[in-house]
């Protein structure tokens, strides 16, 4: 059943894919050829319009991702197809991890598209670019005898990024689970997606405050008379991750509590 | 056959046990033969299996239908099983006529006479 | 077969906030039987064929099918037909067909297929290109095509033309496995008593009555609708 679960939300999920992805490459196309003539001076206002164009286009396919993700989830779950998918004989915490990994494939598959064709576009290849970046920085890490860190570096901002998108794919769906209780399903998911919005931003800038007061209390000064924070950078990273998770795990577990114990499928 | 109608005032089992005696008593059952199932006659006649069920049921009792092991029920064989349904249809209807000829208030006599005339009449009409 | 009934209410209570759709309501029905739900618009018909669902859960009381509470097990052994369209409308009629077949073993594809051949339609036609009429009569299709202990259809003949009816009333009696329970709501009383073997009254969350439909008329020398209409003339 697990199996069939996947495989409907990979047949949604590939039908916005595929136009998504030639999307993307016909921009990435575009740019290339824009890329060539970048140095031709008579062209100089066109190509930036294409750039800051393109730029919004991409940032565009990435949100366009979220929403699918969420009107899926929303259209899924509590309203068009909400009578079918609710007796179909699954756990709900099951349903939920399906659609969830399945959103945050198409998300990370999303994403990945849009940064691929945003180096292509300055740098008019990818693969030569990161290949030749990546090993730049393996070698200069290794010359300074810091391959480990940098690998633990590399591992904790891929696992930050992962943990960002989880969480935009997860407020959405915190929003819907608590918002069914109404009667209009997505007037309530919106209402509550605000909502959580507005506690996340206060949240976070407390976050920052105390964050940064906390680092710079700690602050050495150096002979040089530059401020160094005598705060490791790794630290950070893992207080981020841990905040991001913490939220992260919040989101699924309201939404997974209101799928199992507070459906209310009018 | 044509599609039963039922009316929804009275129980449906009893009437579709009528409606059996009915066709059988016209012949339109012959002794022996086969009996629908009880879903065919359910959907046929727009019914409740289980109220099919029990009609043919009573009317098993009654010794009109017979269940063979396995191979479902059948039209008692009987040839007389038909003749008394015949008689008992064909009294109903008398008493029936008597009953509505007495309310208008016509004695023996005049029962007999208007029933002859009505039938010269019509024998008539076939004629003509 | 666990359970002696194959829907059990117990007490069972709904409020939305602070309305209450179903009151106390105690309810037992056994197997095989077609049973109608009867009772007007907003008598708390939906809300509890819902709650048998799982779509909704109790405010009090409980419901349970097959003497267990609404959950995976119970949802392999119950068919939902809901008064609104559920099959995913950018689906041909094939592949909602499969659809359904993905997620309930029991569905008898072949059964379905030969149903929407005689309706005369094209299977490869999307489900929302079709009139009204002809996806209830594919939705019902879905929903009788499975080997269902417990079929719960809400409103199945609610909207459509006296044909359309007929046929919906055929299919159900056609189709439902033996021994399953059947439970139709509606309250179009007169169009469905027929096909009824027992009925229960409903009306502003209460249950009024639960009797065998040939044994009103038995008694009571009246059609099921007459005595609904008697029933609630107050």
């Amino acid at each position: 059943m697990v199996g069939k679960l996947f495989k409907y939300e990979f047949k949604y999920y590939l039908r916005w894919l595929i136009p998504i992805m030639s999307g993307c490459v016909v921009l990435a196309l575009t740019s290339k050829l824009f890329y060539l003539v970048r140095d031709v001076q008579e062209l100089y206002l066109i190509t930036q319009m294409v750039y800051s164009t393109y730029t919004m286009l991409i940032g565009a396919a990435v949100v366009l991702g979220y929403v699918i993700v969420a009107l899926r989830f929303l259209k899924s779950t509590f309203t068009q197809e909400a009578y079918f998918t609710h007796t179909i004989p699954v756990k709900p915490s099951t349903l939920l991890n399906v659609k969830f990994a399945s959103g945050a494939l198409f998300m990370i598959v999303i994403i990945a598209g849009a940064v691929g064709s945003f180096i292509m576009m300055f740098t008019g290849s990818v693969f030569s670019t990161v290949t030749k970046g990546v090993a730049d920085m393996i070698s200069s890490a290794f010359r300074e005898n810091a391959l480990g860190n940098f690998i633990l570096g590399v591992f904790e901002v891929i696992l930050l990024s992962l943990l960002v998108i989880f969480v935009e794919i997860l407020h959405p769906y915190a929003a819907c689970a608590i918002g069914q209780r109404m009667k209009s399903k997505t007037g309530g998911a919106i209402m509550w997606y605000f909502i959580i919005f507005a506690i996340i931003r206060a949240g976070s800038t407390l976050f920052m405050i105390g964050n940064l007061s906390w680092i710079s209390a700690l602050e050495s000064i150096e002979e040089s008379g530059r401020v160094v924070p005598t705060v490791s950078p790794h630290l950070i990273m893992w207080i981020y991750i841990s905040v991001v998770l913490a939220v992260d795990l919040t989101f699924y577990f309201i939404t997974r509590h209101r799928l199992k114990k507070k459906l209310n499928i009018t | 056959m044509n599609k039963w109608i039922f009316d929804p005032d009275k129980p449906i089992f009893r009437q579709i046990c009528e409606k059996f005696r009915d066709e059988i008593a016209r012949g339109n059952f012959p002794p022996g033969a086969k009996v629908p199932s009880v879903r065919d006659l359910a959907v046929f006649a727009g019914v409740n299996p289980n109220t099919v069920q029990r009609a043919l049921s009573d009317l098993e009792d009654e010794g009109i239908l017979v269940s063979r092991r396995g191979d479902g029920r059948y039209v008692a064989d009987d040839a007389t099983v038909r003749d008394k349904l015949l008689a008992a249809r064909i009294r109903s209807a008398c008493d029936d006529f008597i009953g509505a000829m007495r309310v208008l208030g016509l004695d023996d006599r005049e029962i007999e006479r208007s029933l002859g005339e009505a039938l010269r009449e019509k024998s008539d009409g076939k004629e003509g | 077969m666990e359970s002696e009934y194959i829907l059990e209410c117990i007490n069972l209570s709904k409020s939305y906030g602070t309305i209450p759709a179903l009151r106390g309501v105690n309810l037992r029905l056994c197997r095989g039987r077609i049973v109608g739900l009867l009772g007007p618009n907003g008598s708390g018909k939906t809300t509890l064929i819902k709650l048998a669902n799982g779509l909704l859960t109790p405010t009090d009381g409980e419901i349970l099918i097959n003497g267990m509470k609404p959950g995976v097990e119970t949802k392999k052994i119950v068919s939902f037909l809901p008064d609104r369209d559920f099959l995913p409308a950018w689906m041909t009629i094939e592949k909602a067909m499969r659809y359904v077949r993905d997620f309930f073993p029991d569905f008898r594809l072949d059964a379905a297929s030969e149903m929407i051949a005689r309706l005369g339609l094209d299977p490869k036609q999307k489900i929302r290109t079709l009139s009204k009429g002809n996806r209830e009569k594919v939705s019902l299709i879905s929903a009788m095509s499975r080997d269902a202990k417990l079929y719960l259809l809400d409103e199945p003949i609610a909207g459509v033309d006296p044909a359309t009816r007929d046929y919906i009333l055929e299919t159900i009696l056609q189709n439902y496995a033996e021994n399953s329970t059947v439970v139709i709501s509606t309250h179009l009383i007169a169009d469905v008593e027929k096909i009824l073997n027992d009925v229960v009254f409903i009306k502003n969350g209460s249950v009024d009555l639960y009797r065998s439909a040939d044994e009103i008329r038995e008694t009571e020398g009246m059609s099921v609708d007459a005595l609904f209409r008697e029933v609630y003339r107050w």
